[in-house]
C-alpha cells in the first residue's frame, strides 16, 4: 500500500490555546484508520487541518509524496480529500441527483445549446451507488431523507468528484445497527477501490471491526499509533488518558449536607433513559462522558428548556413541576449554558444589561427598572466575581472569553440558586480565567450551594468534584466518590468497556 | 426516469407532493370559472377574455422574473417602478418617430440596468434584498417627475402597434404570444440549464452553495438582471397599451407580482418553486378584477378578495408543510437504502 498523506509536526494555536503541537500521521492507500481521543484532544482541529478550513502555524502536509500548503478547503478538495461531517451540507429542497452533481453536472449539447444531461447523470449515480450496494430513489428531495441515507448521499457526492481520501467523522453517533453494518460494507468496498478512509470514533468496537490502524491523540499531540491487530481497548484507553495526576484545582474541604435535589426516572425518548439521581447541600457533582452521551440534553430537560416525558424532580423533599426555564428558576434551580453565544448571553448588550436581564421584575418598580438598583447588582458582581472590564457598561462582545464566562456565572448568581448547573464552564477559556472561575465554584459550595459540574476536562472533573456520574448514551453508566476515581476508570466507563 | 425504490415507507414521494400544490390551485381556477359561468355569463364575451388574457400576460411575464429572484432566497418590492421608468423609457423613445421594433429591446435594457444596480446593492454591498428594494423603489419612482412634466402623450400612432395592431388571427394580442414563448422557454430553463440549479441551491443554503463552488454572487446579480429585462417586456406590453403615459404605470404591480409567485408554491424563503406553478397562480390573480367587475362588486372590493384568495392558499399550503414535517419527525426514517 502506497502513502497517500502524511503531516509531520503540525502545530496549531488559537489564541491564548496551542491546539496541536507535535502532531504527525500518515495514512495509507485502501487503508482504514482510526483516529481516537477524548474530547478536546485535538481531533477536530487535526481534520480541520488536512481538509483545509485552518491553516497549521508549521508542520508539513504530504499528499503523494508532494508537499502542499492548504489555503483554504477548495485547496485540499482538489487533491481528492473529502469530509463527511455529521451537519451535513446538502440542499433539503433539492433531489439526490441534484444535490450529487450541484456545481459539475454533466451536460449535452441539443440543437447547440448546452442542456443539463439527467439520463448521464442518472448513469453516473447509479453507478455510483451499485458500487455501494444501494437502490435508492434519485428523485427524493433531501428534506425528506434520514441521517444514515443523508451520509450516504454525501458520500456519493464524494465518489463524483473521484476523492480518494473520506473523512468520516462520528458517522455513526445517529445510526442504528442496521445502518452501521451498511456504511461498514461501503467502507469496505471504498477499502477495495484504493481509496483510503480515516476513521474519527468512540466507539472502540467499531474500530476493532472496521480498522486497520488506529493513532491515539491527546493534548493536541501525537502520542501513538499502532496495527488494530497489535493493541488491545485497554491499551487505547491507557493510550488516551495517560496524562499525570497532579492536583491542579484546590479544593477546599466543605461539610456536605444533606440531600437537597433530586432526579427519579427521567426519560425523554430517543436521548434520556430512566435517569435518576441525587445531589446534596454544598456538594459539586461532576456529570462525565464523551460528546453525545446526553449530559447537556439532561440538564435542559431538568431545567424545562426542553420537554422531558417522564420524570420527578424533588427540591428539598418536595416535588416541583418544572414545564418551562421559569418553572426551574422559581424552585431556585438555575442552568450557565456551555454555549455562552447562543444561551447564555447578550453580546451586544452590557454587563450590567446582561446580569440584570433575568430578574428585570425584581429591580422594577411600577413597571419602570430601577437603573440603580441594577447598577448596584452589576457593581457587585463585577467586583466579587472578579470581571475584568472599565466598567457595567461594557459590551460583553468586547471582552475575553474567561471573561464572558463570569458573566454568564454572575448572570445565574444574581437570581441567588440553589442549584447551579454549569455545562462547561471553562470550556475556550485562558488558563488563568479557569483558575478563577473554579475558585468562585470553590467559595460558592463554601457559601451553601449546591453545583452540578457537566465537563469533558478530566483533571477538572477529578480536581473539584466530590463525586462524578458518568453518562453514556442517554443512560447513566457509573458513579464514582472522589477518594476511589481516577480517569482510567472514567474513561472506561465512558466507553463501556469491561 | 423514476428509479423503482425499496417502497421506502415515505409518506409521499417528491412528484406526488408536487402533485398536490398544483392540483389544489387546478382545482382553485376551476371552480372560480364555474362562478363566472354561473354568476357573470358575459365574461366569456370575446372582447374581455382577451382583454384579462392580455393582462394575465403581462403579470405573468413580470411573475416570472420575480420568480427567479425569490427562488434564491431574496425579494424585490421595487419591480413596479421599473416597470413605472420603462414605461416612460419607451414613451420617451416612441416620442421620438422610430420603428416600434426598438420599443421592446429599449424596455428590456432600462430594466435588466435598473435590476442590475438592485443586484449589485445586494451582493457587493450586502444590504438585505427588503431593504435595498425599497430604497430603489423610491429613487427609481422619484427620478421620474424630475424628468417628465406630468404625463406623456401626443404620441405617434406606430406607438400602440402591438397592442392593437398585432394581433394572431385578428383577435389575441401579440402580448399572449410574448407571454407562451417566455413561459415555455422559462419552463425548460428552468429544469435543463445548470444556472437555475445554481439558483435553487443558493435559495437552499448559499454558504452550501459556495461550498460547492457556486459563485453565489455573480449568479444572484445575474438572476436580477434576468428578472429586470422581464420586467422590461412587460412595462413594454402596458405602456404601449394607450397614447398617454404617466409616470405611475407600474405603481403598486410588485404585490401582484410577489402574490403570483408565492400563490403559485415557491416559497418566499427560497429555495423552491416551479414556473408552472406561477403560471396558474398568476392566471388566478388576473381574472379576480375582471371577474369581480363583471359580478356586479364594486372593484373596492377586489383587493379585498385577492387579499383574501392568497392568505387562504398560503395557510392551506402552510397547514401541509407543517404536517408534513410532523409526519418526517415522528416516523422513524429507518427506510434504509436497501442493500442488496
Amino acid at each position: 500500500m502506497n502513502e497517500i498523506l502524511r503531516l509531520n509536526n503540525i502545530i496549531k494555536t488559537f489564541p491564548g490555546v496551542l491546539a496541536l503541537s507535535n502532531m504527525s500521521f500518515d495514512l495509507k492507500a485502501g487503508e482504514v484508520h482510526a483516529i481516537c481521543g477524548e474530547n478536546g484532544a485535538g481531533k477536530s482541529t487535526l481534520m480541520n487541518i488536512v481538509t483545509g478550513v485552518y491553516k497549521a502555524d508549521s508542520g508539513d502536509i504530504i499528499v503523494d509524496e508532494k508537499k502542499y500548503v492548504f489555503e483554504k478547503p477548495n485547496d485540499a478538495f482538489d487533491l481528492g480529500i473529502a469530509i463527511i461531517h455529521q451537519e451535513t451540507s446538502l440542499f433539503e429542497e433539492m433531489t439526490i441527483l441534484e444535490n450529487i452533481f450541484l456545481g459539475h453536472e454533466i451536460t449535452k449539447k441539443v440543437a447547440g445549446i448546452r442542456v443539463i444531461d439527467y439520463e448521464g447523470m442518472e448513469k453516473e449515480a447509479e453507478n455510483i451507488f451499485d458500487l455501494m450496494n444501494l437502490s435508492i430513489d434519485l428523485n427524493v428531495k433531501i428534506k425528506k431523507l434520514g441521517m444514515a441515507q443523508k451520509q450516504m448521499v454525501e458520500i456519493a457526492k464524494a465518489l463524483t468528484f473521484n476523492s480518494r481520501i473520506f473523512i468520516l467523522d462520528e458517522p455513526t453517533a445517529s445510526l442504528t445497527q442496521r445502518e452501521v453494518a451498511a456504511l461498514f460494507e461501503i467502507v469496505r468496498k471504498l477499502k477495495s477501490k484504493g481509496v483510503a478512509v480515516v476513521y474519527i470514533s468512540h466507539r472502540l468496537e467499531e474500530i476493532f471491526e472496521l480498522c486497520d490502524r488506529v493513532t491515539v491523540v491527546r493534548d493536541g499531540q501525537f502520542i501513538s499509533c499502532k496495527n488494530v491487530s497489535e493493541t488491545n481497548k485497554h491499551d487505547l484507553v491507557s493510550d488516551m488518558v495517560g496524562r499525570s495526576m497532579d492536583n491542579y484545582y484546590p479544593k477546599a474541604d466543605v461539610k456536605i449536607g444533606g440531600e437537597i435535589f433530586k432526579v427519579e426516572g427521567l426519560n425523554q425518548r430517543g436521548v434520556l433513559s430512566d435517569i435518576s439521581f441525587s445531589a446534596r447541600k454544598g456538594e459539586i457533582l461532576g456529570f462525565a462522558g464523551l460528546a453525545g452521551a446526553g449530559r447537556t440534553e439532561l440538564a435542559q430537560a431538568i431545567c424545562g428548556l426542553t420537554k422531558k416525558d417522564r420524570g420527578k424532580i424533588y427540591m428539598n423533599g418536595r416535588e416541583v413541576k418544572i414545564h418551562h426555564y421559569q418553572d426551574a428558576m422559581q424552585s431556585e434551580i438555575v442552568y450557565v449554558s456551555e454555549d455562552r453565544g447562543k444561551y447564555g448571553l447578550i453580546v451586544e448588550m452590557s454587563i450590567k444589561h446582561n446580569i440584570s436581564m433575568p430578574q428585570l421584575e425584581k429591580l422594577s418598580k411600577n413597571s419602570f427598572i430601577d437603573f440603580k438598583a441594577e447598577q448596584k447588582v452589576a457593581d457587585e458582581y463585577i467586583k466579587n466575581v472578579g470581571i475584568k472590564a472599565p466598567d457595567a457598561d461594557f459590551f460583553v462582545e468586547n471582552l475575553s472569553g474567561g471573561n464572558q464566562q463570569k458573566v454568564s456565572v454572575s448572570k445565574a448568581l444574581a437570581l441567588k440558586p440553589k442549584l447551579l448547573i454549569l455545562d462547561e464552564p471553562t470550556r475556550g477559556v485562558d488558563v488563568n480565567a479557569k483558575a478563577e472561575i473554579h475558585y468562585i465554584i470553590s467559595k460558592l459550595v463554601e457559601e451553601g450551594l449546591t453545583i452540578i459540574l457537566i465537563s469533558s476536562e478530566m483533571p477538572e472533573l477529578l480536581g473539584m468534584c466530590d463525586r462524578i456520574i458518568i453518562m453514556k448514551n442517554g443512560k447513566i453508566a457509573g458513579e464514582f466518590d472522589r477518594k476511589e476515581v481516577t480517569q482510567e476508570k472514567i474513561l472506561k466507563v465512558a466507553l463501556e468497556i469491561e | 426516469m423514476k428509479h423503482n425504490s425499496d417502497g421506502s415507507g415515505q409518506p409521499g414521494s417528491g412528484i406526488k407532493k408536487g402533485l398536490t400544490t398544483e392540483v389544489y390551485l387546478f382545482i382553485l381556477v376551476i371552480v372560480i370559472m364555474l362562478i363566472l359561468r354561473l354568476f357573470a355569463a358575459d365574461f366569456y364575451s370575446l372582447n374581455n377574455v382577451m382583454s384579462t388574457f392580455n393582462y394575465f400576460s403581462y403579470l405573468l411575464i413580470g411573475a416570472v422574473g420575480m420568480n427567479l429572484i425569490i427562488i434564491t432566497g431574496n425579494i424585490d418590492v421595487s419591480a413596479g417602478a421599473i416597470i413605472s421608468v420603462v414605461g416612460i423609457a419607451v414613451a420617451f423613445v416612441g416620442k421620438t418617430n422610430v420603428p416600434f421594433e426598438v420599443f421592446l429591446p429599449v424596455g428590456m435594457a432600462v430594466g435588466a440596468g435598473l435590476s442590475f444596480m438592485n443586484g449589485i446593492f445586494i451582493t457587493k454591498l450586502r444590504i438585505p434584498s427588503i431593504v435595498a428594494t425599497l430604497a430603489t423603489t423610491q429613487l427609481f419612482a422619484g427620478i421620474l417627475p424630475l424628468v417628465v412634466d406630468g404625463a406623456i402623450y401626443d404620441l405617434p400612432a406606430n406607438f400602440t402597434w402591438l397592442a392593437f395592431n398585432a394581433k394572431l388571427f385578428g383577435i389575441i394580442p401579440s402580448s399572449v404570444l410574448f407571454m407562451i414563448i417566455i413561459a415555455v422557454i422559462a419552463i425548460i430553463f428552468m429544469k435543463y440549464s445548470r444556472f437555475a440549479k445554481k439558483l435553487y441551491a443558493i435559495g437552499n443554503n448559499a454558504n452550501a452553495a459556495k461550498l460547492a463552488g457556486v459563485n453565489v454572487n455573480k449568479t444572484v446579480v445575474k438572476g436580477f438582471v434576468i428578472a429586470g429585462a422581464l420586467y422590461g417586456v412587460a412595462g413594454t406590453l402596458i405602456v404601449t397599451a394607450g397614447q398617454r403615459v404617466t409616470m405611475t404605470m407600474g405603481s403598486g404591480l410588485e404585490m401582484t407580482l410577489i402574490a403570483a409567485v408565492v400563490l403559485g408554491g415557491t416559497s418566499i424563503a427560497g429555495g423552491s418553486g416551479k414556473i408552472i406553478g406561477t403560471v396558474v397562480g398568476a392566471f388566478i390573480l388576473s381574472l379576480i378584477s375582471p371577474a369581480m367587475n363583471y359580478m356586479g362588486l364594486s372593484s373596492d372590493w377586489s383587493d379585498a378578495v385577492m387579499g383574501a384568495i392568497i392568505l387562504v392558499s398560503v395557510i392551506v399550503s402552510q397547514i401541509a408543510v407543517m404536517t408534513e414535517k410532523n409526519k418526517l419527525n415522528t416516523m422513524k426514517l429507518n427506510c434504509n437504502p436497501e442493500v442488496k
